[in-house]
């Protein structure tokens, strides 16, 4: 190969098709990360005022997720399940496998956010009149899941960045894409250069996006 | 195709595959652990133009998905004429990425510890070096061992990502498996509980290290890291 | 402060893109050109690109070997070429899209790795005489009504990521739902799972496959309406002339004393797919 010639056209011509596996790549993500966080935050609250056994049943869900890959739960979903009869989809076997995954590292992180909220705080709203539900949704659940924004943010940044994998159920998301084209127009560098900025991009505006959010909001 | 399809029959197969899996997790964790130290240590004492460029790789690395950067050895390498095997490229993608978190932990373990620590032992007589050897480093190791054990599980559960370019890794011999006796769920079943098995004892062993330095009144830097 | 993290972030991200591609463009212009040939015969070695996900072609047996059709043709020619048919090595491709990149970037000598003629692939690297002869077929479950090509409008059926195969299938079924796994042992176990109705490969493997499972399968024979008619070769990075020589006369070789009928009598049970150039009356 003589002397390497950026060449961009070819990338130029795959816009539309880049353009759709961004697209896919958000949805995937956008999907996984709000069912985690509805799974972490249900599994959390289960577990803190849940009676020993049921901790026990939520440990035993968030330590299943956080020792294995999630590669290893989209191939058991999309793989494995067809065996039993069921044949979900690729994009669903991917999104409940990412969903499943880091819902238990959300578990763990919102029972910490849980057991950081002030039980005096738990008390003077019960002294104010407020039932348990009110005070779980007005007082206690709002500073606890403050408190974890941080570590969620983390969690979901590695979502956004794992929707990546669901490329090998042949998901046509962005990683997906981009191995097609290489092969396609062998611009390695090229491409390399284009996806990696826009994944670059996904994640550094979703971190700015939730700080934004963190300081705008008026937290007490 | 012979069809010896039971779970028992492939275990052979399936071993020769995590044997893989442990090597290039070690070799990622040992020389991450090499680099990562150093430049952590670089980054904490480093001019201003060396920060802004560790900053930046270590901005690429973390925002960057694995596939992408394993990607990027398997791809750009060749063009420089570096012919790696397959294995070989996993290793220089995963230690690339095992040593820029590591970076991270260590950085952030360096600056855990007071500035007067360093400040005393250089009043003393200690040579740079030495006072980070012999003072800085020790103090800081404290911080820093939850986020380290949490990132060798990282690590292990991260070289699965490799199976996707082919590499003959535990993850990737399993799905080949399936693919000749169609024994999809027993398989991958099997497979979730062996990385489970490898991984609680480290998982528990983190968390475990990381209560006895809260009863001690250090905080650590759990979170920072995979 | 978030703004400047940004701006050094993404102009350290370009500037690091341009250093690496002045420093790509200087390392690949220094590299001294070699005959192909002569270097593996210094080297002592054939590297050989080929897949463990063909079945028949390229694949991994119980004990987990790589065995197959183009792994008997590769140690044939590493036999021819170095006296040792075990002076070789595999380098595995997980799927068919690294076989053009791995040829060009060096990483193997040839790629024998059913590897069909197209006129795109043909524009960058370099194929040898065909060695097999095959069409792009569909592989239905035998129980399954389906006898001609047209009978799988509106059905499910699945194949390799491709965009080639993709137009393939489109341009003889026009109504197809075509589903494509990064390979081809994907697209075959998503078949076998009932994911789809029918699996696409070409008709060599295909009659492997039919074999290898008596009874399960057979291959929809639509005689007017054959798809892609195609050759495998071997392919070769583009300007090597000398080894393209070589490796044509190897194989012209291998027809005259019988050892390419052998390798198609062993995997596929006939001679019918052998080229019409290793046919002719000598």
């Amino acid at each position: 190969m003589e002397g390497y010639h950026f060449y961009f056209a070819p990338i130029w011509d795959a816009i539309p098709a880049i353009g759709s596996a961004t697209a896919v790549a958000a949805l995937v993500a956008v999907t996984s990360i709000l069912l985690a966080f509805g799974i972490g935050t249900a599994a959390a609250l289960t577990a803190e005022y849940g009676g020993s056994r049921t901790r026990m049943a939520i440990s035993v869900y968030v330590e299943a997720m956080r020792n294995s890959p999630s590669l290893v739960k989209m191939y058991f979903i999309f793989l494995g399940l067809p065996s039993l009869g069921l044949y979900p989809s690729p994009f669903w076997s991917g999104v409940i496998a990412l969903a499943l995954h880091n819902g238990g590292y959300i578990t763990e992180i919102v029972r910490g956010g849980l057991a950081a909220v002030n039980r005096t705080e738990v008390q003077a709203a019960a002294s104010l009149g407020l039932s348990w539900s009110q005070t779980q949704r007005l007082i206690v659940l709002p500073q606890a899941l403050r408190f974890s924004l941080p570590a969620l943010t983390n969690v979901w940044i590695e979502m956004i960045k794992d929707t990546s994998l669901t490329s090998a159920l042949a998901v046509q998301e962005l990683f997906y894409v981009m191995t097609a084209l290489v092969s396609s127009t062998l611009r390695s560098f090229e491409i390399l250069i284009v996806f990696a900025a826009i994944y670059f991009a996904m994640t550094t505006i979703f971190a700015l996006t939730i700080k934004l959010f963190e300081v705008r909001t008026p937290w007490r | 195709m012979d069809r010896s399809g039971s779970l028992f029959a492939i275990t052979p197969l399936l071993l020769r595959g995590f044997g893989v899996t442990l090597l290039l997790t070690g070799i990622s964790i040992a020389l991450g652990l090499v680099f990562g130290t150093l430049l952590g240590c670089l980054y904490a004492w480093g001019g201003r133009l060396l920060r802004v460029l560790l900053f930046v790789m270590v901005s690429a690395v973390r925002g960057v998905p694995l596939v992408v950067q394993v990607f990027a050895v398997f791809f750009v390498l060749p063009v420089y004429g570096i012919k790696l095997s397959a294995v070989s490229s996993a290793a220089v993608a995963l230690t690339i990425f095992a040593s820029f978190t590591i970076m991270e932990i260590v950085r952030g373990g360096i600056e855990a510890v007071p500035k007067a620590q360093l400040q005393a032992a250089l009043s003393l007589g200690f040579s740079f070096a030495g006072a980070m050897r012999t003072v800085v480093l020790p103090q800081a190791l404290n911080s820093m061992m939850p986020s380290l054990v949490n990132q060798a599980v990282f690590m292990i559960k991260a070289t699965s990502v490799v199976s996707l370019f082919g590499v003959a890794e535990f993850l990737y011999i399993s799905k080949e498996q399936i693919e000749r006796t169609l024994m999809g769920f027993e398989i991958m079943a099997f497979v979730w509980a062996a990385y489970t098995i490898i991984c609680y004892p480290l998982t528990a062993l983190g968390r475990r290290v990381e209560s006895r330095l809260r009863t001690r009144g250090q905080t650590s830097l759990a979170g920072v890291g995979g | 402060m978030d703004r400047r993290v940004m701006l050094t972030a993404f102009g350290g991200f370009g500037a690091g893109a341009a250093a690496l591609a002045a420093t790509a463009s200087e390392a690949v212009a220094q590299a001294a050109p070699q005959s192909g040939l002569k270097r593996i015969l210094d080297r002592g070695k054939l590297i050989v690109g080929t897949r463990s996900t063909t079945i028949g072609f390229g694949f991994k047996d119980g004990k987990g070997e790589l065995v197959g059709f183009d792994i008997d043709l590769a140690k044939a020619i590493a036999k021819g070429l170095l006296n040792d048919e075990t002076k070789i090595e595999f380098e595995v491709f997980p799927g068919g899209a690294e076989r053009v990149p791995a040829l060009i970037s060096g990483r193997v000598d040839i790629v024998i790795s059913q590897f069909s003629v197209f006129e795109s692939r043909a524009q960058v690297i370099d194929f040898s005489l065909p060695y097999c002869n095959s069409d792009f077929s569909a592989i239905v479950k035998a129980s399954s009504p389906y006898l001609k090509h047209k009978d799988l409008n509106g059905k499910v059926v699945t194949t390799r990521q491709g965009d080639e195969l993709k137009a393939l299938i489109l341009g003889a079924i026009p109504e197809a739902k075509v589903e494509m796994y990064p390979n081809f042992s994907d697209s075959f176990t998503a078949f076998r799972q009932g994911r789809a109705e029918a699996f696409f490969n070409d008709s060599a493997p295909a009659r492997y496959i039919v074999r290898e499972f008596p009874g399960q399968f057979r291959v929809i024979l639509d005689d007017e309406n054959r798809i892609d008619v195609n050759q495998y070769s071997i392919g070769i990075k583009q300007g090597e002339q000398v080894l393209l020589n070589y490796i044509n006369w190897a194989l012209i070789r291998m027809r005259l004393d019988g050892r390419l009928e052998a390798i198609h009598k062993r995997w596929l049970e006939s001679t019918d797919l052998i080229p019409g150039w290793a046919r002719a009356a000598i």
